[in-house]
């Protein structure tokens, strides 16, 4: 049953040759075109990923070196120096530390003005504050 | 066998059970084939056979190269992450802030075969690689290979130069260990060489982690905070500056620590002079060393409190015990034991501590006797190198005997030379309720407290807390310009002769230990502050002194009052307490009075 089912198979002819050599060989060759063009289409989307690859290691280099630089410029003395010598700041006195609470207290208590010293007031500057209310 | 053969010897073939059953499945073909006696058909089934073996040959590889060609994953195979050989992993403060990490930097190379212009490359190429010698680029020019031209290129100064496109130029990437705080806790960080290994301060006592961490994502977290870190090292280097830390008119050295007295751990860690780490070849070879850890000193005063915790540990006294200090103690034949003169005949036992009387402390270590001296000084630490992770940690240099003599000197710091770091390690084991714990560079989990080995009893380590309040409130105590307004801060003075040539000379080693806030249970939180300066000089703001509560205590003082909200010990003000401006006249009147 089976060996004649299979010479059905294999008498057919065309132009000379078995049919299913030829419908064998047209798989082959759709096969192999689909391999092709799997690959190609692969191949075009691995360049992709390298390029993804490469970008985010460039990024990541570049953020180590924005870390390093942000540590430079966080550093608490460097910031010090530049608070007392661009601001004029200088560390809190303890009287001027107080907490959460504390500053409740304040609050109550008077204001107590505190009076610019003479000699640093620029005469051009006060008059010409007068003529602006 | 040769002798020299390594291969191990042949194991005798051995057909497995599924060979033999196979052998035996062709042979029972075959003999059927015999059997059947029909040589036409015997060969067409012999060629079928061998075309179906082939035909399921070639299906399962079609099978397998067409899944492998569609279905595979692109990172199929792929498990784990290359580290570059002698790759760091980054070192972090205690709240993450980055310390040492490494960064890519390239390695300039030159191939002379590939290159037709000489001329474009001597006159390009310089100006934008700054470590290129005109002889270096002249012999690779000449060269018939790939020659290497420069190191630590920036990806700047590599960008710029690959954007020129000259022949035969190539890079390859090397990795850099960079230190963004620079000349900031550098004692402390270390540096690490060209290839990876540390070399000195947490780089290479922690190198195994920092290796073993490069290339996760976690970094090694250290103890430091950074922010305490620079208030110590800006304190230090103006004490530095004010009391011309000098000898023979070349820098000596000033150190400053604080721990955590009940976690070990090293918040901050400075030792002047300074150098970048960077670029450590072009420091000093003295600016790289670690006083702190590295030097030893005899450290005077300072060791009265071991002296006298000893004391009140053993029952040999309590506070109120009183001792004769009227006349200088002459032991044998050697030079008699004299006090800063402060008028003073006899003193209770705190006393002793807070007018830092050396006659008081010697009768007291006469009393216990070596064998007491020896456990208890061995318990502190103080006859060990300071054992923590830094491998600097020196030895003391301990007296060949414990005679009278030597007893009387050791119990108020002479005779005996440790580091700094010891002594802070000793502190911290008086003054945390009594146990003895290793200090670490590493980050303690928040509420972890290490064990420790118990050196006194809680009740000693209260006691010697308020001694060393006492001695900065106290009016003729020698630490009170280390009163840092609502801190409760308590300290000791040292101030050591240092010597010179064989004898003691004119210099101090002028020390002051620290500890605040000095209230509430042995087991709140508490921190120590030791400042050592090398040869302080005389100062107009000194009044004319060189001992250690005119120069190291102020010091102590301005760390504490800067680097208090840092670590959340709030200021609790006493309204009856004397302002800044009165502790100043009250300082001035006792210095006149001195004088």
């Amino acid at each position: 049953m089976i060996v004649k089912a299979l010479r059905r198979l294999f008498q057919p002819r065309l132009k000379g040759l078995r049919v299913v050599d030829l419908s064998a060989f047209a798989i082959l060759a759709a096969m192999a075109m689909s391999v092709y063009a799997y690959k190609a289409h692969e191949s075009g989307e691995t360049s992709q990923l390298a390029e993804a690859d490469r970008q985010i290691a460039d990024q990541q280099r570049q953020i180590r070196v924005l870390q390093a630089e942000l540590a430079r410029l966080e550093q608490p003395a460097r910031l010090e120096r530049l608070s007392v010598r661009v601001l004029g700041l200088e560390p809190a006195k303890a009287d001027h530390e107080t907490t959460a609470q504390g500053l409740m207290e304040i609050s109550r208590q008077p204001a107590t003005p505190i009076a610019a010293p003479a000699a640093s007031v620029d005469p051009a500057q006060a008059q010409a504050g007068a003529t602006h209310p | 066998m040769s002798p020299i053969d390594f291969h191990p010897p042949r194991r005798p073939f051995r057909v497995s059970y599924v060979w033999r059953q196979l052998i035996q499945a062709i042979w029972n073909v075959e003999r059927a084939f015999e059997a059947s006696g029909r040589a036409a058909d015997d060969s067409r089934i012999r060629l079928f056979l061998v075309l179906v073996l082939f035909a399921a040959a070639f299906a399962t590889l079609a099978f397998r190269a067409t899944r492998a060609a569609l279905w595979a994953r692109p990172d199929a195979g792929v498990h784990e992450i290359q580290v570059p050989a002698g790759a760091r992993a980054d070192l972090v403060d205690r709240d993450g802030r980055i310390l040492a990490l490494d960064l890519t930097h390239y390695g300039l190379y030159l191939d002379a075969r590939e290159i037709w212009d000489y001329d474009e490359i001597r006159r390009k190429l310089p100006p934008l690689a700054p470590k290129l010698t005109p002889e270096r680029l002249d012999r690779a020019l000449k060269a018939n290979k790939r020659e290497y031209l420069a190191g630590g290129l920036t990806p700047e100064q590599h960008d710029a130069i690959h954007d020129l496109g000259l022949p035969g130029v190539s890079f390859e990437e090397e990795p850099r260990r960079i230190y963004p705080l620079g000349a900031e806790a550098e004692h402390l960080i270390g540096f690490s060489d060209s290839a990876g290994r540390g070399l000195a301060g947490a780089e290479k006592a922690l190198d195994n982690d920092i290796h073993a961490a490069a290339g996760s994502t976690q970094p090694v977290q250290l103890a430091l905070d950074v922010r305490v870190q620079a208030a110590l090292q800006d304190e230090i280097a103006k004490a530095a500056a004010k009391f011309h830390l000098q000898e023979n008119g070349k820098p000596t050295g000033a150190m400053g620590i604080v721990v955590n007295v009940h976690t070990g751990e090293i918040l901050a860690l400075s030792s002047w002079p300074d150098f970048d780490p960077n670029a450590p070849g072009e420091a000093d070879i003295p600016n790289l060393t670690n006083h702190e850890a590295a030097s030893v000193y005899e450290l005077g005063s300072v060791f009265k409190l071991f002296t006298l915790a000893m004391g009140l540990d053993a029952g040999l006294v309590t506070p109120d015990t009183t001792f004769d200090v009227s006349a200088p103690l002459q032991i044998g034949e050697g030079k008699p034991i004299h006090d800063f003169d402060k008028g003073d005949t006899r003193l209770a036992l705190w006393q002793v501590f807070t007018h830092s009387s050396n006659i008081g402390a010697a009768k007291l270590a006469l009393r216990a006797g070596p064998s007491l001296m020896e456990k208890y000084y061995r318990a502190f630490g103080l006859f060990n190198a300071a054992p923590t992770e830094l491998l600097e940690s020196a030895r003391p240099i301990l007296p060949r005997s414990l005679d009278e003599t030597t007893l009387a000197h050791m119990a108020f710091g002479q005779g005996v030379s440790i580091s700094p770091l010891a002594l802070a390690a000793g502190y911290t084991a008086v003054l945390n309720g009594g146990t003895y714990i290793p200090l670490t560079l590493k980050k303690v989990k928040q509420g972890d407290r290490p064990q420790g080995v118990r050196v006194i009893s809680e009740q000693t380590s209260s006691t010697m807390l308020q001694f060393m309040r006492l001695n900065v409130t106290d009016p003729k105590g020698s630490g009170h310009q280390a009163d840092a307004p609502g801190l409760r801060v308590g300290g000791k003075t040292g101030s050591a002769q240092k010597p010179d040539h064989g004898h003691y000379g004119l210099n101090n080693i002028s020390s002051f230990a620290a500890i605040f806030p000095t209230d509430g249970p042995i087991s709140a939180d508490r921190y120590l502050v030791v400042i050592t300066l090398d040869s302080p000089q005389k100062t107009p703001d000194s009044h004319g002194f060189i001992t250690a509560g005119w120069n190291a205590a102020p010091t102590a003082g301005a760390v504490i009052n800067r680097i208090a909200p840092f670590l959340g010990v709030q200021r609790v003000i006493d309204p009856g307490a004397l302002t800044a401006a009165q502790a100043k006249a009250k300082a001035d009147a006792l210095a006149e009075g001195a004088e």
